[in-house]
Parts: C-alpha cells; sequence; structure tokens
C-alpha cells in the first residue's frame, strides 16, 4: 500500500513537472493578468505603477467621459452592422453553394481567398480603396460613372458600416465553409419529399434548410457578437477611431487609454466593463455547448 | 449540362433543373458566385496594379483599372529601398519560434491531461475551457506589465520575440485539441510500452507524437501563417525598427504619414506581406479548409 502510493506521488509530481512550462506560461501572459487587471481597475496609477486604491474612481471616470459614450455606442453599432451584414451573408452563401454543380472546388478557394490575408494587410488595403481621393477604388467607379468624389471613412455614418464590410470580406468564407459542413447532414429524402408536396426552392429552405442549420447557426451569431463587440485592430489600422471618435470602439478606447495617455486605471475599468456586458453572451455559449456535449454522451 | 441529370442531392434536384425556370435560377445563382469570387478576388489584384502603375497614371484624372504602364523594377527598388528583407527575416523568426513552442509545449500539456492525468487535471481541464471561452478585455496591460517587467525574474522582455513565443506556447485551443487527439488514440498502445518498461516521456515521444503527425501538420500551418499576420502583440513589444516585423512595418509606413513614402511604396509594401500566405494557400488550400472547418467546429 505505502509504495503504491508512493509510485502515485511519484507518477503525479512527473507529470505536473511535465507541465510546469505549459503552466507558467499560462499563468503569466492569461491567468495572472486577467485578475491583476481587474485589481488594478480599482487603483489609482501613475505610469504603470497603481498607487493608491480609490474604488470605483476610475468607472467614475471613464463613464462621465463623453468619447467614452461614444465609444459605447459605437461597439454596439458594430455589432448590430456586423449582424446585419456579416451574419447572413456566409448563411446566404452557405445555402446557394451547395446547390451549385459547377466549379464549386473553386468557388471555396475564392470565398476564403481573403481569409488567407494578413488582417492587417487586408485593413489597410481597404483604407486605400475607400480612399477619398480619385484614385480610391470606389471612387475611380463613381467617377467612371460621371458621379461625385466621395468620403467614405471620412463620412461618420459610414465609417463603422465600411469597417464592417471590410471585416465580412475577410471572414465569410470560413464561416460559409462551416455552415456548408452542416448542410451535409440533412436527410435528402426530406427534399424529396417536400418536392413530391409541390414545395418550391424557399419553401424547402424555410421549412428543412434552416431549422436543420439552428444550431451551429445560433453558436455563430452569440460567438460573432462576442467577437465583434471586442473590435479594435480594424478601426486602429483603418481610422485611429475617427473622424472625431465616429469609430472609436471600447476596446480602441481602453488601449488609447493604457498607451497613448498612459492612464492604466480607467483604461483597465473599460476593459472590464466590456468584460462584464460579454460575460452575458458568453454564459449563454457555455450553457448551450454544455447541453450539446451532455447529449452526445 | 448532361450534369444536371444526376444531381439528385440538395434543395434543386434534377427534377427541378429540367425545365427552363429551373435552369434559369440555377445559372442566376451561378451567376451571383462568380460576382462573389470577383469580389473575393479582386482587391489584392487592384492593390497590386495600383502599385506597379506609373505615380502619373495612379493619380491621374482618369484612373485605370489595368495600368497602362507597368514599371516591374518597382518590385525590386521598392524592395530594397525599405529594406524589406530584414522584415521578412523577422518575420520568418518569429514564426518559427512560436511553431517550435506551440508544438512542444502545446502537445505536452495535452499528453499530460489526456493520459497522466495527475490530481488536479480535472481542474486543469475547467481553467482551459473557462480560458478559451472568457473575453480577452483585461489582458493587454498586465501582459505588457510582466513583459516589460517579468514577475520574480524581474527581466525585461520588450524587443525580443519571447513573448510571442511564450503566447504560442500557452495556447489553451491547441493544448485541447492535442488532448482530444490523444484521447482517441487506444489504451492498449501505451498499457503494452507501459509493461515494456517505458517512461511516460518515452511513450509521448515514441508512440503519441509519431501518430499525432495529421494535428501537428494543422498546427503547423495555422501557427505560420497566424504568426505571419500577428500584429499587435509585436507592435507593441518590438520597439526596436531592426527587429520589426512585416505587419509592424506596413503598419507604422502607412500610419499617420510620417514615412514619407508614397502612396504606391505603401501599396507595394502590402502586397509583399500578401505574398507568402498567398503561395501557402496555393500549396496547400485543401488542408487550410479542412484544418480550418476542423479546428472551427471543435471550437464551436
Amino acid at each position: 500500500m505505502g509504495s503504491a502510493f508512493r509510485k502515485t506521488v511519484r507518477k503525479d509530481i512527473f507529470a505536473w513537472a511535465l507541465m510546469l512550462p505549459s503552466l507558467l506560461m499560462f499563468t503569466f501572459f492569461t491567468w495572472q493578468p486577467l485578475i491583476s487587471g481587474i485589481v488594478l481597475s480599482f487603483f489609482q496609477t501613475k505610469g504603470y505603477r497603481a498607487v493608491k486604491f480609490i474604488g470605483l474612481g476610475n468607472y467614475q471616470e471613464i463613464i462621465t467621459n463623453s468619447s467614452f459614450k461614444a465609444a459605447f455606442t459605437n461597439s454596439a453599432s458594430y455589432t448590430f452592422w456586423s449582424l446585419l451584414i456579416g451574419f447572413t451573408i456566409p448563411i446566404i452563401v452557405a445555402i446557394l453553394l451547395n446547390e451549385i454543380i459547377h466549379g464549386n472546388a473553386f468557388f471555396k478557394f475564392a470565398f476564403y481567398f481573403p481569409g488567407m490575408i494578413p488582417g492587417v494587410a487586408t485593413y489597410l488595403m481597404w483604407g486605400f480603396m475607400y480612399n477619398p481621393s480619385k484614385w480610391g477604388v470606389f471612387n475611380s467607379i463613381l467617377t467612371g460613372l460621371g458621379w461625385y468624389q466621395f468620403g467614405w471613412l471620412n463620412v461618420p455614418q459610414f465609417t463603422i458600416p465600411l469597417i464592417v464590410v471590410t471585416m465580412t470580406w475577410a471572414a465569410f468564407g470560413g464561416t460559409a465553409l462551416i455552415y456548408m459542413a452542416s448542410l451535409q447532414g440533412i436527410n435528402q429524402e426530406l427534399y424529396e419529399a417536400a418536392s413530391l408536396d409541390g414545395a418550391g426552392f424557399f419553401r424547402k429552405v424555410r421549412y428543412i434548410t434552416l431549422p436543420a442549420m439552428s444550431n451551429i447557426i445560433l453558436l455563430m451569431l452569440i460567438m460573432q457578437i462576442i467577437s465583434v463587440f471586442q473590435v479594435m485592430i480594424q478601426p486602429l489600422s483603418m481610422t485611429g477611431g475617427g473622424p472625431s471618435d465616429a469609430s472609436l470602439s471600447l476596446m480602441l478606447q481602453s488601449y488609447l487609454y493604457a498607451f497613448n495617455y498612459f492612464k492604466v486605471g480607467p483604461s483597465m475599468a473599460a476593459g472590464v466593463i466590456t468584460f462584464l456586458i460579454l460575460l452575458i453572451p458568453t454564459a449563454v455559449y457555455f450553457i448551450i455547448t454544455k447541453k450539446d456535449r451532455e447529449s452526445e454522451v | 449540362m448532361s450534369r444536371f441529370a444526376t444531381k439528385n442531392t440538395g434543395l434543386l434536384n434534377f427534377m427541378d433543373l429540367k425545365n427552363k425556370p429551373g435552369k434559369i435560377f440555377y445559372w442566376s445563382i451561378f451567376g451571383f458566385m462568380c460576382l462573389l469570387a470577383i469580389i473575393c478576388l479582386f482587391p489584392p489584384v487592384w492593390l497590386f496594379f495600383s502599385s506597379i502603375k506609373n505615380v502619373q497614371e495612379l493619380y491621374s484624372i482618369h484612373p485605370t483599372f489595368i495600368p497602362k504602364t507597368f514599371e516591374w523594377k518597382k518590385i525590386f527598388f521598392v524592395w530594397n529601398q525599405l529594406d524589406f528583407l530584414r522584415y521578412y527575416v523577422n518575420s520568418v523568426e518569429m514564426a518559427l519560434g512560436d511553431i517550435v513552442f506551440s508544438l512542444v509545449f502545446n502537445s505536452l500539456f495535452g499528453f499530460v491531461l489526456s493520459q497522466l492525468k495527475p490530481k488536479g487535471s480535472s481542474f486543469l481541464m475547467a481553467l482551459l475551457l473557462w480560458t478559451l471561452l472568457l473575453p480577452n478585455t483585461i489582458n493587454i496591460v498586465p501582459v505588457y506589465l510582466n513583459i516589460i517587467n517579468f514577475p520574480v525574474l524581474h527581466i525585461n522582455f520588450s524587443n525580443t520575440f519571447l513573448p510571442m513565443w511564450f503566447m504560442s506556447g500557452a495556447n489553451a485551443f491547441f493544448t485541447l485539441i492535442f488532448k482530444s487527439f490523444f484521447d482517441g488514440i487506444p489504451r492498449s498502445l501505451s498499457e503494452a510500452a507501459m509493461l515494456d518498461g517505458c517512461s511516460p516521456f518515452k511513450i509521448f515521444l515514441k508512440i503519441f507524437l509519431p501518430l499525432s503527425k495529421p494535428v501537428m501538420f494543422v498546427i503547423v500551418i495555422f501557427t505560420l501563417t497566424g504568426s505571419w499576420s500577428n500584429f499587435f502583440w509585436p507592435y507593441l513589444v518590438l520597439t526596436n525598427k531592426d527587429l520589426y516585423t512585416v505587419m509592424i512595418r506596413i503598419f507604422t509606413m502607412t500610419n499617420g504619414n510620417l514615412s514619407g513614402f508614397s502612396v504606391d511604396y505603401q501599396m507595394m509594401a502590402i502586397v509583399y506581406t500578401m505574398i507568402p500566405p498567398i503561395i501557402i494557400f496555393f500549396l496547400l488550400q485543401k488542408y487550410i479548409m479542412q484544418g480550418g472547418l476542423t479546428l472551427g467546429s471543435i471550437k464551436g
């Protein structure tokens, strides 16, 4: 008994030793920063150092800041536009491409292609395409048709939707492929039966295809809300948050507080607020996938 | 059109495609797909054409899509002018380290969680799942503080690739992928090796790693492309211009117009950064699309 116990202890120590480097990296680059970030949000900071506990002072400072209000509504606006544009397009593309038997592989290649281009390169490229000068793609089309030049990203009402168009261009192909995989599982006899009953294309989509996709659609919806609400690098590289805060997001605001204004406390407070908002969809996601995990067993 | 006759799956089957409205419907969907494909492939082509045409032509009153002037030597001239080779080398160096760290540490962690299961490993599993799920909105500043003044050791890791490598070594997603792959390897294999007196580490090296080549291949591709396009942390960590990666270079030269480089130079630089991933995609498209699917579905 004693030696067997010692043996498992020795085995456990060996196992923990194998994990030790991984655990150290996770600790210092994921776990400890999460906690110390929350702690920092309650402190007055000088440079990067915590000086004095001030309770909710940082929160008060950012909530009363007009830029923060803009950032908050903008983050919601990014999410709204990405649900309108970015969420529906992959679903439509997946359903339609699944019917195409000519050049199917080429279309998959072409739709996935934008996703291979590095993010920053994509955003900078689209920034050039939206350029308000004559040589920007969209303006060269407009002036080619004999119309006037347009400001594109410089027009505050259009800034966020245009950034969302860029994000959609980059990501819709990968998402469409995931939806297409889910279409493979549909029982073909359902379509045949529906055809015999005289159901047309759209009725079949409505009553067979979409219900079959509903699980994955729901998961992608939640994941998209979570990721778009945290948008930061896109406005950072395309507009810098401008024109006059029109594309400033919560995370960009948090970034600017920390690395441009060197006010770490308010930066962390903005991060914590975003975190708390996103806990709701995260919890929903967790509950749904948990049900999935249990039903699989 | 004979292909229609054998199409017996999907929303439109050979019955629907026999008559004229069905065919028109099919080909209009096809046309829509062609349009989308053009939208997907067009922007990089436009960027390349704009960067290679004569500057006067770029700025002319009547913009051209297909350039009248091709200044091919600009490709080499701008490359040398910007000293782009250095940024390529830096990016490759960072990517290689990312790949090594990602393969070694995530697989080891996954192996321990899947096979050795020491006391506390179920807690670690839960922790990893939460790490994957929780939004990453609070970490940036504290991680940055750890980088410029590493806890306990008090080392400043800025202007080294190590912070990015460490983050690759601590990838909850890849760890869980390795773990679930190792779970699928028959226990009898490791038990037989155990009876032969193999140590767990030897079992990992001799049995589990060779069997997981397909997973490792996918992880290498995704780490490589992810590392090449990694911008945010390198941008914060690498402030010395000699260490810039390609992404930092194009970001700093296009932002704020401080660089003084003309637009065609900036566009050309962006084109340079797109070429390696595009080549990789052409060569490995099957694996990448399949891998994106499996990785995506495991996440989902």
